[in-house]
């Protein structure tokens, strides 16, 4: 079933309709919280919440993007009103160089580690990257969003979105380098 | 950006062997980026957000209620209380010169209403 078709279904009042849309967008929804949100017992509400968002606001959707940036746009307001509420630090993306220095002393692995725990170990470091960063990333690399659906989603400029991604992506880079090297000597 | 890293990330994401030291490095952060977080979906997640609208559209439906009787005994009780502070009295004898003309209204409210329940509605839905 084509996404017209969903939205009107469940406009009409098909619950079936709505239990659909809720199954192909759960994994993009709780990935977004996920990356967002740090406290685990938080996140399942978080995305009940969403979806509730999204049957209240459906009527209001006028197919002007897809339907999963839409539900990518609540998702991330959703968590950042969570953060906000939770008043942990979010706006600022710590450009300073005191928090440079700390990201460039985060441990790293000791032991020679297979690829999957390399790749393990990273997505540790996307965790510990500022929350702007880690959504540009997830929604670009795990849901496949191009840098003007990203945009639309955050309400970032689409010169941002790629800033971000490039940061994001070169700060992982640094680490991976260190530890590298560390590997070697 | 640095030119150089930004080459790097392009090479990568093009799907380049790389060839040196930082595209290697980012094959690995690509890798990992790619990789979705180790929280997932838990069973019947689905349905935990249907059951959560269920419940809520049936607190809203004894809320719209609610406010409906309240409303209607407020208006009989501010009825009731201007007629005993004006001494109105119901005196319909001004409607006798129309008497047929608001028959004939009453009766069109009542086909139309008719109509729509019975044609347009069903149509419509």
């Amino acid at each position: 079933m084509d996404e017209k078709s969903l939205v009107t279904q469940v406009l009409a009042g098909e619950a079936g309709a709505f239990r659909l849309l809720v199954e192909r967008h759960q994994r993009l929804v709780m990935h977004m919280i996920t990356r967002v949100v740090d406290r685990p017992e938080d996140r399942e509400e978080l995305c009940q919440d969403v979806f509730l968002r999204v049957y209240d606001k459906l009527g209001e959707f006028a197919f002007q993007s897809k339907l999963s940036t839409w539900i990518a746009t609540i998702a991330y307001r959703q968590a950042i009103n969570h953060l906000r509420k939770q008043k942990m630090k979010w706006s600022e993306i710590p450009e300073d160089d005191q928090w440079q220095q700390r990201w460039g002393m985060t441990d790293t692995p000791g032991d020679l580690l297979e690829d999957a725990q390399q790749e393990e170990w990273v997505r540790m470091l996307i965790d510990q990257l500022p929350v702007q960063y880690r959504t540009v990333l997830t929604l670009y690399h795990l849901e496949h969003f191009d840098y003007r659906e990203i945009g639309e989603a955050t309400g970032m400029p689409e010169g941002t979105v790629k800033n971000y991604l490039f940061r994001a992506r070169q700060l992982l880079k640094e680490k991976v380098i260190l530890w590298q090297r560390s590997e070697k000597v | 950006m640095n030119p150089g890293d930004q080459q790097h990330q392009e090479n990568v994401e093009r799907g380049q062997v790389p060839t040196h030291e930082g595209e290697r490095a980012y094959q690995v952060v690509f890798r990992a980026a790619a990789q979705p977080p180790r929280v997932d979906i838990t069973p019947g997640f689905a349905d935990r957000v249907m059951q959560r609208i269920a419940a809520r559209q049936v607190a809203v439906g004894r809320r719209e209620w609610a406010w409906l009787i309240a409303g209607m005994v407020l208006m009989v009780l501010a009825a009731m209380v201007s007629m005993v502070l004006t001494g109105f009295r119901f005196n319909l004898t001004f409607l006798d010169p129309v008497k047929g003309l608001v028959a004939m209204g009453i009766a069109m409210a009542f086909l139309f209403h008719w109509i729509d329940r019975k044609w347009i509605r069903p149509t419509s839905a």
